[in-house]
């Protein structure tokens, strides 16, 4: 056994490489991430921040209406966004991968999630163009006389839908492709060999086989869905706040640090819980 | 090929109209950044280029602009050479608890950006390091380093390291592995995330709103446009970032996926 | 005495649990081409790796030119290595692959080019220096690896299973060209494969390895016709094996007791003691069928189970009429032998019956 601790070499080089980037974690993310738990923790008395161990900051949301009714909103919006991108985009992302020819599938592709980069902060301004008052549908559904007055569509949680479907329609167009096109056409030969017709091929091998893939991106939408600010601060007017809106104005209007950090917290938890469902599925659909 | 053209139409109505959700907005945005009239709505009264001028004019914008570069290349620079030391040390070393280790570094993926400009809003209040470009430049480099170390991470498989082996039997030192074989290697995935930082750092909003106040970067100073309700201003100056991100987002198609195709 | 490549003193390593080198000691001559078989899991690589200085082994002692190189880099020893999956360079040209060595060694570009140029030549690449790795063909790469390795010079080249991803014909067909390479530049090469027939095929010396350790090392004729342990005799080609008891040993000859009848053999070097337990191992084509003869030993007859055409000869499986258990395989002639279920007479030369030790 001697020899063997004679030839362990320590050596420290390695954490050269590794350290940078750790302490820059440590610093940036993992200490900010504490003081806002510590500060969450904390009272504001007038415009003054008093450090103290109170869960008071917590105990606001539930006592008062509209926080909890933001996070009510927050989850409604997020679960039709989810639900419907991933109606819209899975027979998409299908003809994609099975009716446009191979040649030009990266083209339809490209194209489909074009948009994708126009900024963030415009493409919910855009949104704003084409669904306000005086814009490009209400103009063309009193033209054709469909509508005798504009139709009240921006500042609604409807336009807000919207602004996030169209987002998530390309990504979830994107994975959802992804996911058909490493299927191997066998699986579908071999289905239609033992006599399953087309649709009955879809919903028993394909479906199925693409589903993990789904998951995965509606966790996704999960995620930067309720996380986002811009979308409902843009498209949604002033009847309904989402979370994201509400902690922003509790920085924003108040400086109210220790009520935005509980909050923050709060929708943190929120999306680990939804994590830890997603994450103990997908381990099922493993095992 | 297709026998029965008829039968296919339901799925050529079908992409037609997600094309059309799709292009709307971007087709409005962009066609009445060419109005010539005060509001970039029905009817288009004339094409005209005014707007752009406006643009081009405006003083904070192209400063707001210039800002958003600078962010954007020195953020990106950082996270993908913080990222691709971690992923050599990880890959290529000994080191204790490597699973912690990269569920730590890439932790920062799984929280939203809100969050993350918050928590560094706080800490800088509480330090005492005033909101400027580089706070915001330090956020982004948290929020792209996961990416980066993740894509290169990715990169760094058995078959690199033997390749990595090999130079060292010749001869290489450390620093000579690293410069001659390892980057070079490497370059598609290097180069990959280094734009994947680029457009992700050029479109963040939110940590930007949150940690600048005088300089500004340009989403955050179309924020401020917004204010102004409809204007085809800001039309203008949506066109000009969409087109600036195509552009890069071709230059990558170009440069790494045809690279990558050939070998 | 010839000079020593690699002396390998008294090597254990293990990974956790599992022991890939069991104090092995060996010594390669210089200016050989030796051979490292044996199944994977057997230590082979670990060996190779111990003694290219990518492994510094728990205990023991690595010496090559005399020199004691236990604990020295890769870079810092006489060796170079062919990797399995060649371990080219994917962005650099063909020359500077085969370059890149000397390069490290601050040789000039001018100098470089014409040694590249020159071992280019000797792989049968001229001309392709400014050519990518992946243009080329996988028995091409393997070529690179090789002038890429022998550009530097070094004494000891070492090869880590280096035909394992060709196809079966190009394997045959490198092999060759790897002997000729070793002999053109008398450099020694040690070679690892898990292939019994490319092992015979290169090596001027086999070694044998199984569980970390070395069975058996010899020329490959003397391996495979007197195999020192049961295992080498089961991997090194095809073997049949026949239990039996020593019952009396006089001088070099003894008799053996086995279920096949008392078998009178003679065993040169070995000392086998009355009452110990061996196994006789016999080679396909040394068994005798439907002939009798003054040197041949009878071992009864034996039942056609099933015959396999191997071109040149048929292979039969064959079921002892004495003893269920002995099933041996022996060759059968091309055309014109026995049919299955027939019965046959099987006898065996004297000299040609292996009697190793039963170790259990």
């Amino acid at each position: 056994m001697a020899a063997t601790w004679k030839r362990k070499r320590i050596d420290l080089g390695p954490w050269a490489f590794v350290a940078p980037a750790l302490l820059w974690t440590a610093a940036f993310f993992v200490a900010p991430f504490i003081v806002m738990a510590v500060v969450s923790l904390w009272e504001r008395v007038g415009t003054d921040l008093i450090a103290s161990w109170t869960f008071a900051n917590y105990l606001k949301f539930f006592e008062r209406g509209h926080f909890l009714q933001a996070m009510v909103n927050s989850l409604e919006v997020t679960a039709i966004v989810t639900v419907t991108s991933i109606v819209l985009a899975y027979p998409f992302a299908w003809i994609i991968a099975e009716k446009v020819p191979a040649r030009w599938q990266r083209l339809a592709l490209v194209l489909a999630i074009l948009p994708f980069w126009t900024s963030y902060v415009v493409r919910s301004y855009s949104w704003l163009l084409v669904l306000a008052n005086n814009g490009i549908i209400n103009q063309a559904l009193l033209g054709i006389g469909l509508v005798d007055e504009p139709l009240d569509l921006a500042n609604s949680r409807t336009a807000t839908v919207i602004g996030f479907v169209h987002f998530f329609v390309m990504l979830l167009t994107l994975t959802i492709y992804a996911n058909l096109v490493q299927l191997s056409p066998n699986y579908r030969k071999a289905a239609a060999d033992l006599g399953a017709g087309p649709l009955r091929t879809f919903w028993h091998v394909v479906l199925p086989l693409t589903l993990p893939g789904i998951m995965v991106g509606a966790f996704l939408t999960f995620v930067l869905c309720i996380g986002d600010y811009i979308t409902p601060q843009v498209l949604g007017g002033n009847n309904e706040l989402l979370m994201p809106q509400v902690i922003m104005l509790q920085i924003g209007r108040r400086a109210d640090f220790p009520t935005a950090s509980a909050l923050a917290i709060l929708l943190m938890i929120v999306v680990t819980i939804a994590y830890l469902g997603f994450a103990r599925w997908i381990r099922l659909e493993r095992a | 090929m297709i026998r029965k053209p008829w039968r296919q139409l339901p799925s050529v109505l079908y992409a037609l109209a997600i094309y059309g959700f799709i292009f709307l907005p971007v087709v409005v945005l962009v066609l009445f950044s060419f109005q010539d009239g005060r509001f970039p709505i029905p009817p288009l009264k004339g094409l005209s280029l005014r707007w752009y001028e406006a643009v081009w004019n405006d003083g904070r914008l192209m400063e707001a602009l210039a800002n958003s570069i600078a962010v954007a290349v020195g953020s990106s620079l950082t996270a993908v050479l913080l990222g691709f030391l971690s992923a050599y040390g990880l890959a290529r070393f000994k080191l204790p608890a490597k699973g912690l280790q990269r569920a730590l570094l890439t932790a920062p993926l799984t929280v939203s950006y809100l969050i993350i400009g918050m928590g560094l809003l706080i800490t800088f209040n509480a330090v005492g390091i005033p909101k400027s470009l580089v706070a915001a430049g330090i956020g982004h480099v948290v929020i792209n380093m996961p990416l980066c170390f993740a894509i290169i991470y990715s990169q760094m498989g058995d078959h690199q390291a033997n390749i990595e082996r090999a130079a060292r039997d010749l001869g290489a030192r450390e620093w000579q592995v690293i410069t001659l074989v390892t980057a070079p290697m490497l370059w598609p995935a290097l180069f990959a995330s280094f734009f994947l930082s680029m457009t992700f750092s050029w479109d963040e909003f939110i940590i930007s709103f949150l940690l600048t106040r005088f300089d500004v970067t340009l989403p955050v100073e179309i924020w401020s446009l917004l204010r102004s309700g409809l204007n085809p201003k800001t039309n203008a100056v949506g066109s000009v970032v969409f087109g600036i991100s195509v552009v890069l987002v071709i230059v990558l198609e170009l440069v790494v996926f045809r690279k990558g195709r050939r070998s | 005495m010839t000079d020593l490549a690699v002396d390998v003193r008294n090597v254990t390593h293990r990974y956790d649990s599992f022991t890939a080198l069991d104090g092995v000691s060996l010594t390669v001559p210089a200016g050989a081409y030796t051979v490292f078989l044996g199944p994977s899991g057997s230590g082979k690589t670990t060996l190779l790796s111990v003694i290219g200085g990518f492994l510094v082994p728990q205990s023991g002692e690595v010496l090559i030119n005399s020199q004691d190189m236990t604990d020295v880099a890769p870079a810092k020893r006489p060796t170079t290595t062919v990797f399995q999956d060649y371990a080219l360079f994917p962005h650099m040209t063909i020359g500077a692959n085969v370059g890149f060595g000397l390069r490290m060694r601050g040789i000039g570009s001018k100098e470089r080019s014409n040694r590249a140029h020159r071992m280019l030549e000797l792989v049968g690449l001229g001309g392709a220096e400014d050519k990518k790795p992946h243009e080329l063909s996988g028995g091409q790469r393997q070529r690179v690896a090789l002038a890429r390795a022998l550009a530097v010079e070094p004494s000891v080249l070492l090869l880590d299973e280096p035909l394992g991803a060709l196809d079966l014909k190009l394997r045959r067909q490198m092999q060759a060209e790897l002997k000729a390479i070793q002999r053109e530049v008398g450099t020694s090469f040690i070679h690892v494969t898990h292939d019994q027939e490319e092992a015979m095929a290169i090596g001027d010396t086999v070694v044998v390895m199984s569980q970390g350790r070395i069975e058996d090392m010899g020329t490959p004729e003397r391996v495979y016709l007197q195999p020192a342990t049961l295992f080498t005799a089961g991997f090194m080609g095809q073997s049949s094996f026949l239990k039996g008891k020593v019952l009396e040993k006089k001088g070099s000859v003894i008799d053996v007791d086995t279920p096949c009848g008392q078998l009178r053999l003679s065993a040169p070097e070995k000392r086998f003691e009355a009452g110990e337990a061996v196994v006789l191992s016999i080679r396909p084509e040394h068994f005798v069928v439907d002939r009798a003869g003054d040197d041949i030993l009878p071992l009864g007859s034996a039942t056609v189970e099933d015959l396999t055409f191997a071109g040149a000869h048929h292979l039969a499986v064959l079921k002892h009429a004495a003893n269920d258990d002995f099933r041996p395989v022996a060759q059968m002639p091309q055309s014109g032998g026995a049919l299955v279920g027939s019965t046959v007479t099987l006898g065996v030369r004297r000299g040609d019956v292996v009697v190793l030790k039963d170790q259990g």
